[in-house]
């Protein structure tokens, strides 16, 4: 019994180390991997103010004076007044493409969308007013990373940006992390 | 006639919200920089900004606010994820360890190579002449850990570690006058209070909230990043916060 259950485990031990060879033949023809959620652009690079929208993904905040703004990962920036704590509460959000950073300098708040970076008058907290606008600006911005050693689908750029990852049975995938 | 006076009714409503946004829109037209929690990885000094981008630090300089201009960009040595700037120092967190900057010419960042040796990483606040600085370590909460690691930053360029105290899974941190508020997410938020007098911070309460990773103290106010909304504690008596209002997700 001893010796049979050896025997498996060394079979296993083999079949481990097989793997591992495989992996330098090349990419597998199926193997479970993970495929980018993309997130289609659909607004040309505007800045819209609208009214207060849920939290789903909170990101950084900064406070500047008695309101404080908030990323919504991906999606823009939520605006809180705190002037009366005790009540503080949404007043409106500014819908942003790919947002994921944010500072403030007076009245101009510095972001992205994506790789763009974005300077906004907000003087007129309700009309905000787009100043400056660089595309790819920035070399890579923060967005999340495959599962490390994983084979993931390569992403493709025209489909919008990456905001996460899902599982999926992969074919001959040619990029691996 | 109704149907005027509903128009009527509906035409105040807006006039009402329109006035609300231009009043409370008073404040972001003060000077100065916005309050960054210690996690920013984007901030403003003086009449500078500077952030990570990948592994290079920008500096920009925001004379023309509407139009900055870029003044200087460093590479970082390793994987830089926060910035804290205090008293012409510039604090770059990265995931092996924090690395000063000199900005006596806020333009242009000197990197300040002979503090490698701090060991902590990511969130960094400093206050007088020491710097708090948080490292966690584990994938989850339950099997994490974490330090709260006191510096002594009394030479801004050259800091030196003095202790570590174990957290349970440590975020963010805010400092407020003699208090430190140290988010370590679901265990809730560790209060210390900082001796005047040495590098000594005493543990004083840990207060349950729902899970917590970043606060920034802004007056008597304390406004945290917790999972379920924004909390915002009133901290008028320092040691016990009371959490006033909730924006909930």
């Amino acid at each position: 019994m001893k010796i049979l259950y050896n025997l498996i485990l060394l079979l296993c031990l083999c079949g481990s180390l097989t793997s591992c060879i495989d992996e330098d033949a090349g990419p597998p023809d199926s193997v479970e991997g993970f495929a980018p959620i993309y997130l289609a652009k659909t607004d040309s690079d505007t800045v819209t103010f609208i009214q207060p929208q849920p939290t789903v993904q909170p990101g950084k905040i900064v406070i500047k004076g008695t309101l404080l703004f908030q990323v919504e990962q991906y999606q823009g920036i939520h605006i809180v007044d705190l002037s009366d704590p005790e009540n503080a509460k949404k007043i409106g959000f500014y819908k942003i493409f790919a947002c994921s950073e944010l500072t403030i300098h007076n009245h101009f708040i510095y972001t992205n969308s994506g790789r763009d970076f974005i300077v906004i008058d907000i003087k007129q907290l309700d009309v905000p007013r787009v100043t400056d606008y660089r595309d790819n600006y920035f070399t890579a911005f923060s967005f999340p990373a495959p599962p490390v050693n994983s084979y993931f689908e390569c992403p493709d750029p025209t489909k919008g940006i990456i905001i996460g990852w899902e599982a999926k049975t992969l074919n001959n995938p040619q990029c691996k992390y | 006639m109704k149907k005027f006076i509903l128009l009527l009714a509906f035409a105040s409503l807006f006039i009402g919200c329109d006035k609300e946004i231009q009043s409370v829109g008073e404040s972001a037209n003060s000077s100065g920089n916005g309050k960054s929690g210690s996690t920013a990885s984007m901030i403003t000094y003086g009449d500078y900004m500077y952030f990570i981008d990948n592994s290079i630090l920008r500096t920009m300089s925001l004379t023309d606010p509407a139009h900055p201009v870029q003044t200087s960009q460093v590479n970082i040595p390793g994987i830089a994820e926060t910035l804290f700037a205090f008293e012409d120092a510039l604090y770059v967190g990265t995931r092996t360890g924090v690395l000063v900057y000199d900005l006596t010419n806020k333009a242009q960042p000197v990197y300040q190579d002979n503090a490698f040796h701090w060991p902590a990483h990511d969130p960094v606040v400093v206050q007088g002449n020491y710097g708090y600085s948080t490292t966690r370590w584990g994938d989850q909460e339950g099997s994490g850990g974490g330090n709260l690691t006191v510096l002594d930053v009394s030479n801004r360029l050259n800091p030196i570690t003095l202790y570590s105290i174990p957290q349970e899974y440590p975020y963010g941190l805010g400092i407020s006058g003699e208090y430190l508020y140290v988010c370590n997410g679901s265990f809730g938020i560790n209060i210390f209070k900082i001796n005047q007098f040495n590098s000594q911070v005493d543990f004083v309460s840990n207060i349950k909230t729902d899970a917590v990773y970043d606060c920034i103290p802004s007056e008597e106010l304390l406004i945290c990043q917790m999972s379920t909304g924004i909390g915002i504690f009133n901290i008028s008596t320092p040691d016990k916060p009371v959490l006033i209002s909730k924006i909930s997700n």
